[in-house]
């Protein structure tokens, strides 16, 4: 077997020199990839296997048992030797792991909703209280709302139409200036100034700010003194009532255009920074040493003769290929890229109109897509196989892989597409065989529409450990190439003209419509209510604290009696509640002893008088006066005794009917 | 006189009262300001924080006779303007002139003193003559008073009716200086600096520069643009719901008169919304009475100028 294996790599060895395959024409066949991961580890920029990460996370992790058969890899397989976890045989817990008793779970939960429930209180007891004294103040009127319907709140400056643009406004002031309206020209060429300057972030652009509190704000030193002089010039015209020279204007001229180019070539770097920035983060690989890396895939490509990245964007903002588009072959590893339901829709629309799927390590999630069904196998070898359309004539490539995985053909049922032609091929099997068998295979090959999927079982072949081990690389190119030449509409041109694009693990996610469901996307989804609650809930109680108090009712002629009312109101409004009734209650007092004068000064019964007119004895009263007022009296029922006491001798109600009780 | 002289005027008075007192450039300013433009200031502060001394410096770089009233509340109306005094040996009354008969008149505590005392200032302020028995007498042509008062004690005090106060063409606050300003200041006295004796100061400008510079000043240009912007600003603190009382046509003038000497002051001969908005809070402060419901949520004068100055538009030429 091993013979024949050597045989088949210098057979394609001999056949890539010879134009006679005018597909493999321009790039290396992969029976050269050993030779070019050879030479990318010897460049020195592939360090996963001397000098792997000092902690190696669970894909890291994954690629020990090849790390360890791999030749040059000794420094990672010393490295996996070390941080892999020892295997436990019994499920208890370490001991070291100390018992936490279920009771402090509880007061924990208790202690959280404590502090969940004083927070929200101390939010919405100000709004609450500014509520209540919103309905205590119903009674106030608010005539200053009808003042401001008069005429004289209309604005007395009139105002010209606003245009935002710097460069706009530019235009416009030298347009008024060839006109011969200097003075508009000259108001203009400010206004430009200050708006480049407040895009540029070194003034703030306000309708109430004058311009010496532009000049005097302008964090930018060289700006504002061009601004000063912008200033001085236009304010001699505007408020001066000078005449504007030609020289006045020519400066301002050139001051303002200085200002407003200024502000756009400062725009303009920062925008460069920042797509120069976004540009370094799509081309950079994510690091540099990662045993479980795509770097050393991408480095072979390229040695290979393919256009290799990584992909910018997202699977569901691929564009849909046009007949005539360099497609590229998208190299998706699922078992680090999760893909969302926008994203997984697209990628088989996208198929469908062309598109290129290398789908490594399907999930579960993705076996309906794909319609395989992935299980284990004890297999660790594989062997990939690559027919000439040519030479009618089939190249085998063996390969070991970490861990025996093995995929099964499923039927796409009703999701098969409308006009799709579907193929499947197994490209790759399990063990060192040829024999495609389609319940044993490694990698399949499903055209669909005018493109293709290869799902393969695991993504060990294109890892840089994978890649790295005996002769997997030719395994992996060997894929790579039955991935292009999987699609049976012949719309394929030469395969190195079509880029080979890498899905990072972010490369799932839909672009998210709008802010709102990029927090959601992010996972923030309840965070981002419970600010939103939160803002309202403080938005409320800052804003009751800042509005603007309602002008009291106009004052009105009261009697005495009211004014004592009105008194007893506002120390109740005052939260003096108890200093009111003792007031009210002295007044009370002393009126009962007016009449109860009066009454017996105009001839009323002379056994116990007082008793007979108020229903009380004198003693009675006297403890009800007294408890009346006491500093700390507090019920109000011996108050409205009193008040009963006081309408008993007053056939007239001695107080406004429609005024409520103050107390 | 020009705006140029008027400036360099301005700015020599200005570094000669810095001898003395380091920092409080807005008080001494708006002295200045108060003193050119024929007006009177209330100044508001805590003790100690050089309200007097300020006074002192103004009267003595400027050369004008200063005199100063302490307010107590036994003062009577004739010990400020002075009384006719039967004289014997002619057998008739002679007026004895009071205090108010000055060029600087500072009144300490004015608000220490019954209304009935602070209303002898009252005609002086606003006629700048002083009647007694009859007889109209005529104040000096510069003529200013400062009066200080504390903004904490209440107990003892008379506060000053609406009438006197619009009177007053501005309102100054003294705040704590700063730390560094305040370490000047005791590293003065440490140096020997004693506040009772300014001879140091020199006088740098006389009661005719002051009165050539006062009419200077009134013929600063105002732009109708500017009259609006003051109107506007005004009319705004009448329709103010946080307000009871706006300011006072008396007002506007104040503006116009001070944005013209602020105008000069910068050596020019046009008013910019900026001169006017530089001097809007000292002179609308003390005109606008707060509606109770305002006073009781704790917003302050200041922060309602302040607001009105931010909703009212500059005006500016339309682009």
């Amino acid at each position: 077997m091993k013979r024949s294996v050597a045989l088949c790599s210098m057979l394609c060895a001999l056949t890539s020199v010879l134009p006679v395959r005018q597909a493999f024409a321009a790039h290396k066949p992969p029976a050269a990839a050993d030779l070019a991961v050879k030479d990318a580890m010897g460049s020195g920029q592939h360090a996963f296997c001397t000098h792997p990460p000092k902690i190696l996370d669970g894909t890291d992790q994954a690629t020990c048992p090849l790390a360890r058969e791999t030749a040059g890899c000794e420094p990672l397989a010393a490295a996996c030797d070390k941080q892999l976890p020892p295997k436990h045989e019994d499920t208890t817990d370490p001991p070291s792991t100390p018992k936490i008793p279920k009771e402090l779970g509880t007061i924990a939960m208790v202690l959280t909703a404590a502090i969940v429930l004083a927070v929200l209180l101390g939010l919405l007891l100000p709004v609450l209280l500014a509520f209540l004294r919103s309905r205590r103040d119903d009674s106030l009127r608010d005539v200053a709302q009808e003042k401001e319907t008069t005429p004289d709140a209309a604005p007395l400056l009139e105002r010209g139409p606003v245009i935002t643009d710097a460069e706009r406004l530019l235009a416009l002031a030298n347009d008024l200036a060839a006109r011969g309206q200097s003075r508009e020209a000259l108001g203009t060429y400010l206004t430009a100034s200050l708006r480049a300057l407040d895009h540029r972030g070194v003034i703030r652009f306000a309708r109430h700010r004058t311009n010496g509190e532009y000049v005097r704000s302008c964090a930018d030193a060289s700006a504002r003194t061009e601004l000063s002089s912008v200033v001085r010039e236009v304010e001699e015209v505007e408020f001066g009532g000078h005449e504007p020279s030609r020289e006045s204007i020519a400066h301002v001229q050139r001051s303002a255009t200085a200002l407003v180019r200024a502000a756009m070539l400062a725009a303009s770097v920062v925008m460069l920074a920042l797509f120069s920035a976004g540009c370094d983060a799509g081309s950079h690989p994510p690091t540099e040493n990662d045993p479980a890396g795509k770097q050393l895939l991408v480095d072979v490509l390229e040695r290979q003769g393919f256009s290799a990245s990584y992909l910018s964007g997202s699977i569901g903002s691929l564009p849909i290929p046009q007949e005539d588009d360099l497609t590229p072959l998208v190299v998706l590893d699922l078992s680090i890229t999760k893909l969302d339901e926008d994203a997984r829709s697209h990628l088989l629309t996208w198929v469908g109109a062309g598109g290129l799927v290398l789908a490594l390590e399907p999930r579960a999630d993705m076996e309906d897509t794909l319609a395989v069904t992935s299980s284990s196998s004890k297999e660790r070898d594989v062997t990939v196989l690559l027919d000439d359309p040519y030479q009618h004539e089939v190249f085998t490539y063996p390969a070991r892989v970490n861990v025996g995985r093995k995929l099964q053909l499923r039927d796409r049922g009703e999701k098969k597409t409308d006009n799709a032609q579907l193929t499947r091929e197994v490209v790759a099997t399990m063990g060192l065989t040829e024999d495609a068998a389609d319940d044993d295979a490694y990698a399949i090959e499903e055209s669909i529409g005018r493109g293709a999927i290869v799902t393969v079982a695991t993504a060990d072949l294109f890892t840089n450990v994978g890649l790295a081990h005996g002769e997997n690389a030719k395994a992996a190119m060997a894929l790579v190439e039955r991935a292009f030449a999987a699609t049976r509409e012949g719309n394929l041109r030469s395969y190195h003209e079509h880029p080979i694009v890498i899905a990072r693990p972010q490369s799932g996610l839909t672009p998210p419509g709008n802010p709102l469901s990029a927090l959601s996307q992010a996972g923030l989804g309840m965070g981002m209510w419970h600010a939103l609650a939160a803002a309202l809930v403080l938005f409320l109680a800052v804003g009751v604290r800042q509005a603007r108090p309602r002008p009291a009712p106009p004052p009105t002629r009261r009697a005495f009696a009211e004014h004592v009312e009105a008194t007893g109101a506002l120390y109740a409004k005052a939260r003096a509640a108890s200093h009111a009734r003792t007031i009210l209650a002295k007044y009370t007092d002393e009126r009962v002893r007016q009449k109860t004068t009066q009454k017996l000064s105009a001839g009323t019964p002379e056994e116990d008088p007082f008793l007979q007119l108020t229903g009380h004895s004198a003693a009675e009263y006297k403890h009800l006066v007294e408890s009346s007022t006491a500093d700390e009296m507090t019920e109000l029922r011996r108050m409205r005794e009193l008040r009963r006491v006081l309408a008993k001798l007053s056939p007239v109600p001695h107080s406004h009917p429609e005024k409520k009780d103050p107390s | 006189m020009t705006p140029q002289a008027f400036s360099e005027t301005f700015t020599r008075v200005t570094t000669e009262m810095h001898k003395a007192i380091i920092g409080q450039d807005e008080l001494v300013f708006g002295l200045l300001v108060a003193t050119v433009a024929r007006g009177h200031v209330l100044v508001e502060g805590a003790p100690g924080l050089g309200k007097t001394l300020v006074a002192r410096a103004l009267a003595v770089v400027s050369g004008l006779a200063f005199k100063r009233i302490q307010f107590t509340p036994d003062l009577m109306p004739s010990d400020i303007t002075g009384s006719s005094i039967y004289d014997r040996q002619s057998g008739a009354f002679a007026f004895v002139p009071g205090p108010i008969f000055t060029q600087l008149l500072l009144a300490d505590e004015i608000n220490r003193a019954p209304a009935k005392t602070q209303s002898a200032l009252l005609e002086a302020m606003q006629d700048r003559t002083v009647t007694v028995d009859g007889n109209t007498r005529p104040l000096p042509p510069v003529f200013t008073v400062v009066a200080t008062q504390n903004p904490i004690e209440s107990q003892g005090t008379y506060p000053l009716p609406e009438a006197q106060l619009d009177r007053f063409l501005m309102k100054l606050k003294v705040d704590d200086p700063p730390a560094d300003e305040e370490a000047k200041i005791v590293r003065r006295h440490a140096d020997g600096f004693d506040p009772g004796d300014l001879r140091t100061l020199a006088a740098v400008t006389s009661e005719p520069e002051l009165v050539r510079m006062h009419a200077l000043a009134q013929k600063v240009r105002i732009d109708d643009a500017i009259v609006g912007y003051i109107v506007d600003l005004v009319r705004r603190t009448r329709h103010d719901r946080s307000l009871e009382l706006g300011a006072s046509p008396r007002a506007s003038i104040a503006m116009l008169r001070c944005g013209q000497v602020v105008a000069a002051a910068a050596g020019r001969d046009f008013v910019t919304p900026d001169d006017v908005k530089w001097m809007a809070k000292p002179i609308l402060r003390h005109r606008v009475m707060l509606h109770p419901d305002a006073e009781l949520q704790g917003i302050s004068a200041d922060e309602r100028v302040d607001d009105i100055l931010k909703a009212a538009p500059v005006p500016r030429i339309a682009a």
